[in-house]
């Protein structure tokens, strides 16, 4: 490569890569350094390096419930997400109509496309003790007393899947897009009824989305934390919260760092396997 | 066929069932606005506009709405220009290192947002960037700048290269060949690109929540704090606009670049 | 006979524009039958009916003697191969064969005997643990082949099995195809649009035009003997020739064509001074530098331009009133016999020609 375009090159990239260092390697790398101080009991915090915060983390309990609320959350929502968000792709993209497949996909984007606040708020508006749904129970006599609905796991998982399905179902529509239905019609020329072909046939091929989906839901609920504390406040045994409650309200910066980069590290292995994962699944379907 | 198996029913009446949970808190949202009573009531008490008066004359939501559309509007041009170039590069061009810069572009996508925000908290108040306006722009630009790469490189990715050649080949300057060629068959993917950034900027909440401050309430901070200590029916009007919002830029996107191809 | 498939008065619409009127046909047991006609004459369309993947807006479908209209293609035990083949891309070849045995549960030991027999069938034995994406075109279209019969049909259904392969191995194929089927003895239904594949693999053929059936026979019925003018123009390569009818006697009939008297045959009853086509097959007629001895019909005129086509050459011939018209000769040293601008005659015997009542206006748009 010549002089003169290794120097545009350079000068193309020169932006971005300097935007980037600055403001997202290096403040990283600080959180890092940062997770190995200390703060002790007079909030002073002592810049040697150690590991006492990850010691923390290992041992006091009220971390194991954190990371246990999240792995519980993480797995309830992944199986909602998968069970509702697999039928309503394949509706989606199989429906007749044009008109109605594009409406259907603007249900599905427009959320993204709504802040996240907007969104949780939407389901205060529905679940709060004076909410839509209690109102509505109320009113029609089916019950007594409103239902406490906020500041439940419940009400947290509802809300979360509500936030991630887009993020299933976007992959997943993907690849049933992408399959030939005549792959279907062979099946069911050789005997297959719909169940088997899609069991057989439709399934394993949509697994590329499916794999995709699964992965982003469940690193994104990892770190999900604006609308659990919307929907049920900053007491909820989760991880993203717990650092989110030990670096504002109890202002422990080095413990919070460290807390940041547990979950950042689980984030990558998910990532990382996922990748993996996907590379020998697209493998056995092309 | 003429037959239906009751599985296929049972799953295309899941399906529409999903559809409407993914559609009820904004319904709910959007109707409470033109509620004119100041609780929540379910069915809404009767219509009026005050909410969206109360929005109106409102300076603290005034601030906000015009601080968040100059934010919107300062990140979205910076990002798009730092993207578009960036992604040109990343396209066209192999050389040493590609790999990891095309990494570092789109890592800020990897990280929990909560802590990049934490990053930024401990890394801005040693700057003195915290709840300033800089501070903000920045982090933004950080948040945004996978997406523009990714949608710009699109369209480089579908732009033939023999078109810049016929170009200087007819004696067009590398520069005459970008503003005269290039930029304008990449209007899908900066188009989309702008759209996104733009979205993504004007909602942000999960990097802003741990950067701003009191002198630099964006719209959607401002709705957290109301919604978290006080409450007020106002909410459910500002909510709608964004609402609407999403609703115009589905149907721009729509038109531009066709919903279907976003998967 | 048995009769393996029967349509009676089929009639199929795509929304408001129909696409079939009224059809009906037998397929006979163990014969091989072509479906043959332009794109878009309902050929694929039948084909997809009596698959089950599409439901007749009228008229029944027969399996084997049992009304199939409600039955859906995965019950109707037809083995279809689909243009693409459409083998699934992530089984082996194997779980491909095997597919049909497996959803109907057939035992672990049938079906690796089954799924065998089929793949010696095609000759792709030991192949059987390849990926679909390692195989060629022709192989992957015998796998497709194997894996219909596996099953062992009632009918097998081709949609354009051949198109996509490449000139040299589609004849390869053909043979192959026939000698299979005369092997396995299945009643088999194939569409083409190729005329000169219907002609070499087909028992009787199907001639089909906008949605109706032209004419069925045997290959050599519907070659000699076309009972409308797209059959006979749609098989070979037709010169018309519009005249009216002169003389009539007996089966002799004698046509003015312009200036010529022209001598050919004609079964049934003709008015004289009718409007008539007489069709000559290009391959019918031959070409000689002088008037030969004791021919029935010639026509003097000149080689317009010339196509060499290696073992034969297709000739234009300019006739005195300006009649272009086709001929091939067939060459078997190679060297073109005739050159541009010379003067020839054309001729060829009463009986290679073909009679169609009609007049110019009437047959306009099947004519060049």
């Amino acid at each position: 490569m010549s002089a003169r375009r290794r120097l545009a090159v350079a000068g193309l990239l020169a932006p971005a890569v300097v935007l980037l260092i600055l403001f997202f390697v290096i403040p990283s790398a600080d959180l890092f350094r940062l997770s190995l101080a200390h703060m002790d009991a007079q909030r002073a915090i002592h810049h040697d390096v150690s590991l006492v915060n990850y010691r923390t983390f290992a041992t006091n309990p009220y971390f194991h419930r954190m990371v246990w609320g999240s792995v519980k959350l993480t797995v309830v929502v992944t199986a909602l997400c998968l069970l509702l968000g697999y039928p309503a792709a394949y509706f989606m993209v199989r429906v007749r109509s044009t008109v109605a497949r594009t409406l259907l996909y603007a249900i599905v984007v427009s959320p993204l496309l709504i802040s996240v606040i907007v969104r949780s708020y939407g389901w205060v508006v529905l679940l709060a003790n004076n909410g839509v749904i209690n109102g509505t129970l109320l009113s029609l006599g089916l019950i007594e007393r409103p239902m406490r609905m906020l500041g439940t796991f419940g009400s947290v998982i509802v809300a979360t899947v509500h936030v991630l399905l887009p993020f299933m179902m976007l992959p997943i529509a993907s690849a049933l897009q992408s399959l030939d239905t005549v792959l279907e019609r062979a099946a069911q020329s050789l005997g297959a009824s719909p169940w088997q072909t899609f069991w057989r046939v439709t399934l394993p091929l949509s697994m590329p989305g499916v794999v995709a989906g699964t992965s982003l839901v469940i690193a994104l609920t990892l770190g999900i934390y604006i609308t659990p504390l919307l929907v049920a406040g900053p007491l909820q045994p989760l991880f993203a919260i717990g650092i989110y409650y030990v670096t504002l309200s109890q202002l422990d910066f080095p413990l919070g760092a460290a807390l940041s980069f547990v979950l950042l590290a689980f984030t990558l292995l998910v990532i990382a396997l996922a990748g993996r994962l996907l590379k020998t699944v697209k493998g056995s379907v092309t | 066929m003429r037959r239906r198996l009751s599985i296929g029913t049972a799953a295309s009446v899941l399906s529409i069932l999903v559809y409407a949970f993914l559609l009820a808190p904004l319904v709910v949202v959007v109707l409470a606005s033109f509620n004119s009573a100041d609780f929540l009531s379910f069915p809404p008490r009767g219509f009026s506009l005050r909410w969206y008066r109360a929005l109106w004359e409102s300076e603290v939501w005034g601030d906000s709405f015009r601080l968040s559309v100059l934010l919107t509007a300062v990140v979205t041009p910076l990002s798009l220009l730092i993207g578009t170039l960036a992604a040109y590069a990343l396209v066209r061009y192999s050389f040493p290192g590609k790999g990891l810069v095309a990494t570092l572009v789109m890592a800020p996508l990897v990280m929990p947002q909560i802590v990049l925000g934490i990053a930024l908290l401990n890394y801005f108040s040693l700057l003195g960037l915290i709840d300033s306006l800089t501070g903000l722009m920045l982090g933004h630009l950080v948040v945004t700048l996978p997406f523009t790469v990714r949608l710009v490189s699109i369209s480089v990715h579908n732009l033939d290269p023999a078109l810049e050649r016929a170009a200087q080949n007819l004696g067009a300057t590398p520069l005459q060949t970008f503003w005269r060629v290039t930029l304008p068959l990449l209007r899908p993917g900066i188009v989309a690109g702008a759209i996104f950034a733009a979205i993504i900027s004007f909602g942000e909440l999960a990097v802003t929540l741990l950067i701003a401050g009191a002198r630099t309430t964006t719209l959607p901070l401002r709705i957290f704090n109301y919604t978290e200590y006080n409450f007020d029916p106002t909410i459910n009007a500002v909510s709608t606009i964004f609402v609407v919002l999403a609703l115009v830029l589905i149907i721009a996107l729509d038109r531009l670049i066709g919903l279907v191809r976003i998967g | 006979m048995d009769i393996d498939v029967e349509l009676r008065g089929v009639a199929m619409s795509y929304g408001a524009t129909p696409v079939l009127h009224d059809l009906d046909l037998e397929v006979y047991k163990g014969e091989f039958l072509s479906l043959l006609g332009p794109s878009g004459c309902g050929k694929t369309t039948t084909l997809n009916i009596i698959g089950g993947f599409l439901s007749p807006l009228r008229g029944t479908v027969t399996l084997g003697g049992r009304v199939v209209n409600d039955v859906p293609p995965y019950r109707r035990n037809t083995g279809m191969v689909f243009q693409s083949y459409a083998l699934f891309p992530h089984m082996s070849v194997f779980d491909n064969v095997a597919f049909g045995l497996k959803v109907r549960h057939v035992g672990g030991a049938d079906i690796a005997r089954r799924v065998r027999d089929a793949l010696v069938l095609v000759q792709l034995e030991g192949l059987d643990r390849r990926a679909i994406r390692e195989l060629s075109g022709g192989q992957q279209q015998r796998v497709a082949i194997a894996r219909a019969l596996a099953i062992d049909p009632l009918v097998l259904l081709m949609d354009e099995p051949l198109s996509n392969l490449d000139a040299q191995l589609r004849r390869q194929m053909r043979v192959e195809l026939r000698r299979l089927q005369r092997q396995v003895g299945i009643t088999t239904i194939f569409v083409t649009h190729d005329q000169e594949e219907a002609l070499t693999l087909s028992d009787r053929l199907v001639v089909m035009n906008r949605g109706r059936i032209e004419q069925a026979g045997t290959p050599i019925e519907l070659y000699r003997k076309p009972r409308t003018p797209f059959v006979a123009q749609f098989l070979g390569h037709p010169n018309f020739l519009f005249g009216a009818v002169a003389e009539h006697r007996g089966s002799d009939v004698t046509v003015q064509v312009g200036p010529h008297r022209v001598r050919a045959t004609y079964e049934d009853a003709l008015e004289s001074g009718a409007p008539v086509a007489v069709v000559l097959r290009a391959e019918s007629a031959t070409l000689h530098k002088a008037v030969p001895p004791a021919r029935a019909n010639t026509l003097p005129g000149t080689i317009a331009y010339t196509v060499y086509l290696g073992t034969s050459s297709e000739y234009e011939v300019r006739l005195a009133d300006g009649i272009r018209l086709r001929v091939i000769e067939q060459m078997p040293s190679g060297i073109p016999s005739f050159a541009e601008g010379e003067a020839v005659v054309v001729s060829w015997a009463p009986e290679d020609s073909i009679v169609l009542p009609g007049s110019r206006e009437s047959m306009a748009d099947l004519v060049r």
